[in-house]
């Protein structure tokens, strides 16, 4: 640090410390005090500006032995920098007080995460907003609930035959609802739901291959599905209960919340791919490596697979 | 024991200096910061600079002295300089008076 550096940097500490004096008189101050500083070189030219100084004392203590000559009191705040600090300081520690309390407070309404009841047939995800009780046939996604009862007035009915089509998969997208499903005798698709509201939205596309049965905007759907035969078909939604009946062609199963039952046709050979992150699943899928083996691919994010 | 005389000093001077302040700009009609500095060293009075500018500070602002700023000669830079005030002449006065007073009490206590 230059000399000139020094004394300026005392000054301005010697201004910030004057804080509480009008500013034309801390103006005069700091211009008396830098006067001094060069009169004191000019004195002793072999000094060094730190000795000098050190000799004025710390500009804290200088600016309060100005306070106390006026007869007023230092101010706490001594300049609006500090003040700043302060506040940041002190805005710094209340957000994160706020965000560690909510974070408490969210983890205590969650609580506990997973609570699976194996001999109830019951699964239960933070703190209960998911819940699935397979003694009452209830799947529960926070406030919707999922059951045999539910009310379900707008009808959506309807069959497609996919006999000599190209079309190889079915996919089924659907948001919440409890889906009864089976394979039909021949290669037509059926569909008979009930849902709450949205039947008017519904609609039945095919786009290369694929044919999309969209039951995504039926709301709290209940449906009876009959796959045709030897085409494979997609599931994919949030929460569900789902009843899979002698399935005969591969199925590919996505979903988030909910319970999946699986009745198997004895006469035929399955391959099974199950995979369930939170909740159980029975350990008795079997695998196949057959030809003619049914496969069908589950995944589930929370919830409950069972085969009967 | 020190200490209390220390103590004791340090109230005394408090007073003192001020007088001794005064009559030394009287004296030199007109002085500025190191110049008193260097004058009170001299008569074995050292003052710390933190603590004489804030007491001409005061004492100008009770109206005892009067500021100006001078620069003597072209190079030089500007230097604050005290001169007392007809107040401040009036009020020296009166110190005067008191402390011959004190003085002549002491005396007579010692004789």
């Amino acid at each position: 640090m230059t000399n000139e550096v020094k004394i300026e940097h005392y000054l301005l500490e010697l201004d910030q410390a004057l804080y509480g004096l009008p500013v034309s008189q801390r103006a005069e101050i700091i211009t008396e005090i830098k006067s001094h500083i060069r009169d004191s070189m000019e004195k002793d030219p072999a000094a060094n500006v730190d000795q000098v100084l050190n000799k004025l004392g710390p500009a804290k203590t200088v600016a309060d032995r100005y306070y106390t000559m006026k007869g007023i009191p230092t101010p706490r705040k001594s300049s609006p920098m500090r003040r700043l600090l302060k506040a940041m300081v002190i805005t710094a520690a209340v957000l994160f007080g706020l965000i560690f309390f909510s974070g408490v407070a969210t983890i205590w309404y969650f609580s506990p995460l997973i609570k699976i009841d194996d001999a109830g047939h019951r699964v239960s995800f933070l703190g209960g907003t998911i819940d699935i009780n397979d003694m009452k046939g209830v799947v529960k996604v926070g406030s919707l609930e999922i059951t045999d009862d539910g009310i379900r007035s707008f009808p959506f009915n309807g069959e497609s035959d996919l006999a000599g089509s190209h079309v190889k998969t079915v996919r089924i997208p659907f948001n919440t609802a409890k889906l009864d499903v089976d394979s039909s005798a021949d290669r037509a698709l059926k569909w008979k739901c009930k849902a709450a509201s949205g039947a008017g939205n519904t609609d039945v596309a095919v786009k290369g291959d694929v044919m999309t049965l969209d039951l995504d905007k039926l709301n709290l759907a209940k449906c009876a599905i009959s796959l045709p035969v030897g085409i494979a078909a997609e599931f994919v939604g949030s929460n569900g209960k789902m009843d899979i009946q002698a399935a005969n062609q591969n199925l590919d199963i996505k979903m988030s919340n909910g319970k999946i039952n699986i009745h198997p046709d004895h006469s035929r050979v399955y391959d099974f791919d199950v995979q369930v992150k939170n909740g159980v699943r029975d350990s008795s899928f079997p695998h196949s490596q057959a030809k003619d083996a049914v496969k069908i691919k589950i995944n589930l994010d929370n919830g409950i697979v069972k085969a009967e | 024991m020190q200490l209390d005389i220390d103590n004791w000093k340090v109230q005394v001077k408090k007073g003192y200096l001020e007088l001794c302040l005064l009559v030394l700009i009287r004296k030199n009609k007109r002085m500025y910061g190191l110049e008193l500095l260097d004058s009170l060293d001299a008569l074995a009075m050292p003052v710390k600079e933190g603590t004489l500018y804030p007491l001409l500070n005061r004492l100008t602002d009770d109206g005892l002295l009067q500021a100006s700023w001078e620069t003597e000669n072209l190079k030089g830079h500007p230097r604050k300089f005290y001169a007392l005030t007809k107040r401040g002449q009036q009020t020296l006065t009166e110190m005067e008076d008191e402390f011959k007073k004190m003085v002549e009490i002491i005396s007579h206590l010692q004789k």
